[in-house]
């Protein structure tokens, strides 16, 4: 049993938090806190311990940092069951990328698709339980398809997690990677990232935005790297992301658009796959928690001081709110990709990724990508929520208000979005911090002159062109749909139109035998009726069995009746098998 | 001078810096024509935002863009 448990991976880092989630669930309050400071911290020691795959250990790193300040940004919340479960979903993620087995994989799989649909209706809103129906719809759909592949993998006789690009493209491959797909939001299957994120808490939508989707792209380095059909999706998705965010008026659905984009820089990396291809898509993966928990956290600080998340209810908030319009200005050019920023160390990855491979086409839609990454994040939202002129009255009401300012923002919360500024910083700075942890130590070389003159002129002449359309860039007031649209419209009017035929079909059988078994309960319960009947006697009025003189008469009737079937049935046996 | 046109000429001047810093001292490993013509960035970044706009901004909001209480309105209350 030690034995399979070790083989297994299913004894590794991420208990710790795992443990320290249940635990949360019944300590007094200033306990609670300790704890999910020190075991994210208590975690990553043990990453840094006992892990022995680099991949591992990098996704291990980043989880555990980010398990450390999305607690100290939630450290003022006093829902108990919300911090458990956020913290068992943090703990389920690392231990998903620490196992080595297809069963500790699928288990902690769905461990993490429970924790992290919890975590979405801890809300406790109409809107997060009907979000969060929908989210466990579509990921216990992902998680079956990945049993279905990992049964038929396991009935091969193979046990342990391998590479499946190189093995042949059986049921097995395409099931598991349709399951893995759906947590990597790859289009169809990512409607559901900007459905349920914006609906979870601020502190929840941290977390969500930082593992689901990560663990995805964990799972396509680990079995899909070098899958040349990847590169379509991921670039297709790196584009995508930016033209919804771009249409898009939610502050926090935006960022759900932008996880979709990112993750397509990530997929298109895995698809290149090579040294740098699988560097290159760690590494952004990396510097993407980091500067997409920032954002994520800036956004919920500006959501729960003002109360509005729609970026036309917002604007003017930079001279109310600078240390969270700071740390929103650092992580929203870090993940457009500004030298000296994290996000510029992974892409010059990928971007170097691409060109090696002579996949040109790739290169130049993923900098036209970067474009729409500028002008959807860094230009819209810091120009329209914070340092703008604001003409809607609602917007000026709204940055008015009483408490709005960074004063009326926790320490804690305040603390924790320094730190994720701080580390876009450092590890921007300083690239060898991330080069260092990748697999294969790949350098990306991010400062020599061309590449930084690359950046800098696609962003300036991007930078042109969104003020030119700058009366038209602020979003309206309108939904964007999707393709969640296709269950939420059609399949919800197919669905009630099965049910009625189908209930009706039931009504309609079962009244049909009803008005059989009346008419030949009148037979059964006086058999001689058929011969009179048949000889063109007038049949006698009903009786009331009950009002009747011999109760028995209808079970028997019937008795006799099943006999001569039982009988008829087993001569017509007996003689069709003489 | 307007706000906008103070950032159009910094702009313009920002890049103008760049192109010179590329032509003068960038030394490109790949040999794409976006890695060798000075400046070659500024139109893919141009033309860029302005695809991107046309596609997000005019087309797919056109076809995407629906009333805030769509889900709720017409089929009743949604899944």
């Amino acid at each position: 049993m030690h034995d399979f448990l070790l083989s297994g991976g299913f004894l590794q880092p991420g208990l710790i938090l795992i443990l320290c989630g249940l635990l949360c669930l019944v300590v007094p309050q200033m306990v609670r806190r300790a704890l999910v400071l020190v075991c994210p911290l208590v975690s990553l020691a043990a990453v840094l311990m006992f892990g022995a795959d680099k991949l591992s250990v990098m996704f291990g790193i980043i989880f555990s940092a980010i398990s450390f300040i999305a607690a100290l940004y939630n450290l003022s919340v006093k829902d108990r069951f919300e911090v458990a479960v956020e913290t068992v979903y943090a703990g389920a993620s690392i231990s998903a990328v620490f196992a080595s087995g297809w069963i500790s994989m699928i288990v902690y799989w769905e461990l993490m698709a429970v924790s992290s649909w919890l975590t979405l209706i801890s809300a406790r809103t109409k809107e997060a339980a009907k979000a969060g129906f929908r989210y466990l719809m579509v990921h216990m759909l992902g998680g079956n398809l990945l049993l279905a592949g990992i049964v038929i993998k396991l009935t091969e006789g193979s046990t342990l997690i391998q590479c499946l690009t190189s093995q042949p493209h059986d049921a097995a491959f395409w099931l598991i990677l349709a399951g893995v797909a759906v947590n990597a939001a790859i289009p169809p299957l990512h409607a559901w990232i900007a459905d349920a994120y914006p609906e979870s808490t601020m502190g929840g939508t941290v977390y969500m935005g930082s593992f689901t989707t990560k663990v995805g792209v964990y799972f396509l380095i680990r079995l899909f790297a070098g899958t040349e059909l990847l590169l379509y999706f991921g670039v297709f998705m790196a584009l995508f992301g930016a033209c919804m965010a771009l249409m898009e008026n939610d502050l926090r659905r935006l960022f759900a658009y932008h996880i979709v984009s990112q993750v397509g820089y990530m997929i298109a990396a895995v698809a290149l796959g090579g040294e740098l291809g699988i560097d290159g898509a760690a590494a952004h993966a990396f510097n993407n928690i980091l500067y997409k928990g920032t954002l994520l956290m800036c956004a919920g600080t500006v959501i729960s001081v003002t109360g509005k998340r729609k970026i036309s209810q917002l604007g003017g908030l930079g001279k109310k709110m600078p240390l969270t319009a700071g740390c929103f200005l650092i992580a929203s050019m870090a993940i457009a990709g500004f030298p000296l920023l994290n996000g510029f160390v992974s892409k010059s990855l990928i971007m170097n990724a691409a060109a090696e491979s002579g996949t040109h086409w790739a290169e130049l839609l993923l900098m036209v990508a970067s474009v729409g990454t500028l002008m959807s994040i860094t230009l819209k939202i810091n120009y329209f929520v914070f340092w703008g002129k604001t003409d809607s009255p609602e917007a000026s009401l709204a940055a008015e208000g009483l408490g709005v300012s960074d004063a009326s923002v926790p320490l804690s919360r305040k603390i924790a979005m320094a730190l994720g500024a701080v580390g876009c910083v450092v590890c921007g700075i300083f690239p060898n911090l991330v080069y260092s942890l990748t697999p294969y130590g790949s350098d990306g070389h991010p400062f020599t002159v061309d590449h930084v003159t690359q950046y800098m002129e696609l962003f300036a002449a991007a930078s042109f062109g969104f003020l030119m359309y700058l009366s038209h860039m602020k979003p309206h007031e309108q939904l964007t749909l999707d393709i969640d649209w296709l269950y939420r419209k059609p399949l919800k009017v197919l669905i009630a139109w099965l049910s009625q035929t189908v209930d009706g079909v039931r009504r309609g059988i079962g009244d049909g035998l009803g008005v059989l078994i009346r008419h030949g309960n009148r037979y059964l319960h006086a058999p001689v009726l058929i011969l009179q009947e048949w000889f063109g006697k007038k049949p006698p009025a009903p009786r009331d069995c009950l009002e009747d003189d011999d109760v028995l008469q209808k079970p028997a009737g019937w008795l006799v009746g099943v006999n001569f079937a039982v009988f008829l049935a087993v001569v017509l046996f007996v003689f069709y098998n003489r | 001078m307007g706000n906008k046109k103070k950032a159009y000429l910094f702009l313009c001047i920002f890049l103008l810096v760049m192109v010179l810093i590329e032509v003068l001292f960038a030394h490109p490993h790949y040999h794409m024509p976006w890695n060798v013509i000075p400046g070659a960035d500024i139109l893919i970044g141009f033309a860029g935002a302005w695809i991107l706009i046309f596609l997000a901004k005019i087309l797919m909001a056109r076809l995407l863009q629906r009333d805030e209480d769509y889900y709720e309105k017409g089929g009743g209350k949604d899944a």
